[in-house]
């Protein structure tokens, strides 16, 4: 099956959203909105109409987010560039310890230049795509486990949430929180039709008072 | 699992814009149920296709009233679902959808694909064919037992490969309908479609409609249920393209989460139907009952009957039952999805409150 953006994107928002504390147990309803990276998650085919809630991004939380459910997902397990990573790293109680936990590979080499335009430096594991597994190496620099590799992808000489902020835009689509488009872009056969120029939906009809 | 504030925000937006839509629709899907045969016997039929007669519409036929769409609504926006029986058993299937395609109207289709090869493939694709869901509906011995088709499988996936090989449509996508048969296979399944070049899988539960009410034995049980919208989310959470389908209200655990929208049923006011005798209705899952018929495109003016002769299906369905009204997602559910309503005891067929949330 096809594996795109978007879906990498969805993946990267289920991973920001969980959290997983010391003991091993998963708490995600602990995960608070201020603290969690509320994004626009994506859909197949443009967002629906109503999803007009414009993208917010905080700081992530400091503690790297796993699922429990489940089967451990395969980018935990099947990461292509594994590093050591801190001492005080969490892995998942259940399931196959992640390779990251059992070998160890030479870090990418940090260079002071300042970072090319994406999408070359966005692929910070080496891999040939951007993807999850790129997004979740910037999480886990910012959260305060460097793991070797170059993410300042605005070449401002730190790594922090803009660079993620930077990576989610492109995954989007561009500099834009939304994606443009000059040309419908058709629902799949099922599913409710979606906002085809989304950002001329207007939605002060649909704007709810904030409680 | 995601943000629970994030999830109400997003919910009262839906519910905000689904009262918009009730007030001014908005054609968006205009189902083409092309005929009412079809070469395989699904146990889960909504549409008994096979069984009952087809009274069918013509090419000319069509052709003017797809004129007339055009006309009174414009193609922009707008997408056309062909769907059955099986539409490729036309013989003039590639002469209405040219039609279709040559209107400029953006059209996609469910099959079986077992009458799919190289050559249908590029003619769907010569004749606009935008994307495509087909029917998978377990393992091989499964599926062909489910849809009384020996050797249906092997043609489903050998039409899919045809598709993929010949490329050019925007999405191909496999559709499972799980049942008690088939829910212990899905792993196995999973392997199988993730070889394979597809777009998305949509995994979607049997419902209690046609067919399928004369096979409870096939029916899912609340830990069946579980058990499957847990394994979409587990896919989706590792980063595959699995969804379910848009029917029924799953709760504020797995709303946003097992699909990419939150739940809104959109019969008649996103989308309408135009049955295989030309008899104008919103969706073709809902029961075939005589008020629920509110045109025939041989002698009314679908424009007509949209905007005058819809609003059936524009009201609350929760207001008809003491249960749904009193329910604390009422805002959410408005009585679930229209096609699964029981209109005989006025309560919802299948209701996930019990099973998914509380």
């Amino acid at each position: 099956m096809k594996k795109t953006e978007k879906t990498a994107l969805t993946a990267a928002v289920f991973a920001a959203a969980l959290n997983l504390i010391p003991s091993g147990t998963a708490n995600p309803q602990t995960v608070k909105a201020a603290d969690s990276i509320p994004v626009e998650y994506p859909v197949y085919g443009t967002i629906p109409a109503w999803e007009t809630t414009p993208a917010t991004v905080t700081k992530p939380a400091e503690t790297i987010a796993y699922p429990v459910y489940g089967t451990i997902p395969a980018w935990e397990t099947t990461a292509p560039t594994p590093t050591r990573p801190a001492e005080t790293d969490v892995y998942p109680v259940y399931g196959t310890i992640p390779a990251w936990k059992t070998t160890v590979a030479a870090p990418k080499t940090t260079t002071t230049a300042p970072s090319a335009p994406l999408p070359l430096y966005a692929d910070i594991n080496d891999d040939g795509r951007i993807d999850a597994y790129d997004y979740l190496l910037i999480r886990k620099n910012i959260s305060g486990q460097p793991n070797g590799f170059d993410c300042d992808l605005n070449g401002d000489g730190v790594t922090d949430i803009a660079d993620l902020v930077r990576f989610q835009r492109y995954l989007l689509g561009g500099d834009e929180p939304y994606v443009t488009t000059t040309e419908p872009e058709m629902a799949p056969v099922y599913g409710p039709p979606v906002a085809f120029e989304r950002n001329t939906v207007t939605t002060a009809a649909y704007d709810v008072p904030e409680e | 699992m995601l943000d629970v504030n994030m999830k109400k925000k997003r919910q009262k937006s839906v519910e905000a814009y689904r009262a918009a839509l009730k007030i001014k629709p908005e054609l968006r899907h205009l189902f083409l149920e092309l005929t009412l045969r079809c070469n395989e016997r699904c146990l889960h039929c909504g549409s008994r296709c096979g069984d009952v007669s087809s009274e069918e519409l013509t090419l000319s036929q069509y052709s003017k009233f797809l004129a007339e769409v055009k006309g009174d609504f414009g193609t922009e926006n707008k997408m056309l679902d062909i769907t059955g029986g099986e539409p490729l058993l036309r013989k003039d299937f590639f002469d209405i959808m040219a039609a279709a395609h040559e209107l400029g109207f953006y059209w996609g289709m469910t099959s079986n694909a077992t009458l799919i090869d190289d050559s249908v493939a590029r003619d769907l694709r010569r004749v606009g064919m935008g994307t495509i869901s087909v029917s998978i509906d377990g393992l091989e011995q499964t599926h062909d037992a489910f849809r009384r088709t020996p050797g249906g499988w092997q043609k489903a996936m050998n039409g899919i490969e045809s598709l993929i090989r010949t490329g050019g449509f925007k999405a191909i996508q496999v559709t499972t309908v799980v049942t008690r048969e088939n829910i212990g296979q899905l792993d196995e399944l999973y392997k199988i479609l993730d070889g394979m070049d597809i777009d998305s899988w949509r995994i979607i539960n049997i419902e209690p409609i046609g067919r399928a009410k004369e096979h409870p034995e096939l029916l899912l049980t609340p830990d069946d249920y579980r058990y499957m919208f847990e394994y979409i989310r587990n896919k989706r959470i590792a980063g595959e393209p699995v969804c379910c389908g848009c029917s029924h209200y799953l709760g504020m655990e797995y709303e946003g989460e097992v699909r990419d929208w939150f739940y809104i049923c959109t019969a008649g006011t996103y989308i309408a139907s135009i049955m295989a005798n030309g008899d104008i209705t919103a969706c073709l899952d809902i029961e075939r009952r005589p008020e629920f018929v509110r045109g025939n495109i041989l002698r009314d003016r679908f424009k007509d009957v949209w905007e005058n002769k819809f609003q059936i299906f524009r009201k609350d369905l929760g207001d008809e039952n003491e249960k749904c009204r009193t329910c604390s997602e009422r805002n959410n559910c408005h009585g679930d999805s229209y096609h699964s309503w029981d209109f005989d005891k006025h309560e919802p067929q299948l209701c996930f409150k019990g099973i998914l949330f509380d």
